[in-house]
């Protein structure tokens, strides 16, 4: 565990550099997370993303599949990726505040 | 003390236990737990007298402590040879305490045991083929990790693990139908590109029956995608199974005899029921290791084979390049330096070396395939094996061991490494994030696809059509 400070915010992040807590997300986060995953600017559609992912993870303690992601915010799989390059599992969960997936990923 | 609510002996069978379990994030309240789990000595010790038979007692009672294994072992060196990393003094501490004492062990010595059999090893099985004896530490340290799953002592992401198999048959939440929809839509998605292209479900004697990994339905969908492509190119009569497509055991990671078992049935009731004439599974090591080189044994099969013949991904990519069903534009080969990462699951223990390097020769223009040293069957492990990339609480001992692996790249001079194995591109991707070199890593699937030259038959018609427009 460790603490990041960024625009003046502190997040506690997990071994990985994922949030600890999704109560501590907000925008500048947000704002820290996107350059390391390769993200210029954000638009509307990567809000949509991690909108997504939110309410899902809040709903089921879990990221959900790419699949239902597609299927929620009609983009396809290549769409996504272009969202966010480093892939829906790991760079998407990270910048939405989700904890680090579980498993072989 | 009693069994805690989130860490105890019982293995995670049931959604509410699941549950509760994903949502002590970090596992904090498990671990906490865990400081007072008590060991079942009784338990511990009729599972010795069970299971730990002639060829273990042997190996222990043998080990001369000569050392030879300390330079064997990728953590030892990393660590700067630090004495507790010597394989022989890792398992004599840890295993040999709890056989000595007759299974007579507290509660700090299973969290030592625990540290050592998920942090200090990673089951690469390196140290065997160096020993004078040829004691393996990486098997015992499976073993251990038995014991440990049995007792409750086992790391919060792993137990999680074992569970999602014993829910799912998947080490994720991916349900049949889940599994299904997505290969539904990813042959969908590639009609653009790939028309006709299918994914078959369920076809009875199809030549290949293929089997994943659940991150690939999960989180990476595009590898399913991959392989459609790949089969669609080379003309190959193949299918998936609805049921019994998870090639992989994280029980075997866990600890978790009993599920390893459950998983291996579920595919081979996939192979008995479609009776495909041969089985592939996809890019990944402990699958293979899972389903073709313990799964036998873990079913009980006498004749310690699958019930069909079943490759690992890099045979059948091998046998279609030399075969031209997959044929590759010599123009489009790799022209840079590149390096190949041996998995010790298929490479060491299945002895495939020459089948990867034949792959090598006909993707890589000669002259710009560079060797790690060591190679082959004597490569390090990745640094992520044998479960080790997705435990959390060792996060920290994993970016040292991953040193080792990060000065062999170095050595060969080259950025970009080919890494047929879903745990050793996660190591790699996961040391890039540490140590910043520059590498690339890739799988095999995507570099195909890249170079393979398309018969004209399976190219979009649409381009056809839009030349003659204009």
């Amino acid at each position: 565990m460790a603490n990041v400070e960024f625009k003046g915010k502190t997040f506690t992040v997990d071994e990985d550099g994922f949030l600890e807590n999704l109560d501590q997300w907000n925008t500048e986060w947000v704002e820290y997370v996107k350059d390391s995953e390769g993200i210029a600017e954000l638009n509307d559609e990567h809000w949509k993303v991690i909108n997504m992912l939110q309410d899902y993870y809040k709903k089921n303690g879990i990221a959900p599949m790419v699949r239902i992601l597609s299927k929620v915010t009609g983009f396809k799989l290549k769409h996504i990726y272009e969202l966010f390059p480093s892939g829906p599992g790991k760079g998407a969960c990270k910048m939405a505040g989700l904890a680090k997936p579980t498993g072989c990923v | 003390m009693p069994e805690g609510i989130h860490c105890n002996k019982t293995p995670i069978n049931t959604k509410a236990h699941l549950d509760l379990v994903l949502g002590d994030k970090g596992g904090k309240k498990y671990y906490e737990e865990m400081k007072h789990l008590d060991v079942d000595t009784e338990k511990l010790r009729s599972s010795l007298d069970a299971t730990f038979k002639s060829r273990m007692r042997t190996w222990l009672e043998m080990c001369a402590h000569c050392g030879l294994c300390g330079d064997s072992c990728f953590l030892y060196l990393a660590n700067r040879k630090d004495p507790t990393q010597v394989p022989s003094y890792k398992i004599l501490s840890t295993l040999g305490k709890i056989v000595k004492a007759n299974g007579k062990v507290d509660n700090a010595h299973m969290r030592y045991c625990m540290d050592v059999a998920w942090s200090k090893c990673t089951c690469c099985n390196r140290c065997g083929t160096f020993c004078p004896y040829g004691i393996d530490m990486g098997v015992m340290f499976g073993y251990l990790r038995g014991l440990c799953f049995a007792q409750g002592f086992v790391p919060w992401e792993l137990k999680i693990g074992s569970g999602m198999h014993r829910l799912f048959k998947a080490q994720m939440d991916v349900t049949p139908e889940d599994w299904v929809e997505t290969c539904e839509w990813m042959a969908e998605e590639q009609q653009d590109e790939w028309p006709g292209l299918e994914i078959p479900v369920d076809k009875v004697g199809a030549d290949i029956l293929y089997t994943c990994n659940a991150r690939e339905p999960k989180h990476y969908p595009e590898d399913i995608a991959e392989a459609a492509i790949l089969f669609h190119i080379a003309g190959e009569n193949w299918t998936v199974p609805s049921e019994g497509w998870e090639q992989t055991c994280l029980t075997l990671f866990a600890g978790d005899w009993e599920g390893c078992k459950m998983q291996v049935e579920n595919v081979y009731g996939a192979i008995e029921r479609l009776k495909p004439k041969r089985v592939l599974g996809t890019e990944c090591g402990h699958a293979h290791r899972c389903m073709v080189i313990e799964g036998p044994y873990w079913a009980g099969r006498k004749d310690g084979r699958p019930p069909a013949p079943y490759l690992h991904y890099t045979e059948w990519v091998a046998e279609a390049l030399r075969t031209g069903k997959i044929k590759i534009d010599p123009a489009k080969r790799i022209k840079v330096p590149v390096t190949l990462q041996d998995s010790c699951n298929y490479i060491r223990n299945y002895g495939l070396a020459d089948v990867t390097r034949e792959i090598m020769s006909y993707l890589v223009e000669p002259g710009y395939f560079v060797e790690m040293t060591p190679k082959r069957e004597h490569n390090f492990c990745c640094g992520g094996g044998g479960g080790i990339n997705g435990i959390g609480i060792y996060r920290q001992q994993r970016n040292v061991g991953l040193k080792v692996k990060r000065d062999q790249i170095l050595a060969t001079g080259c950025n970009l490494v080919v890494s047929p194995c879903h745990n050793c591109w996660d190591a790699i991707r996961d040391l890039e994030e540490v140590y910043e070199l520059g590498l690339k890593w890739t799988f095999l699937k995507p570099l195909l696809i890249k170079m393979a030259i398309i018969p004209e038959h399976l190219k979009p018609k649409e381009e056809e059509e839009g030349e003659g427009e204009e």
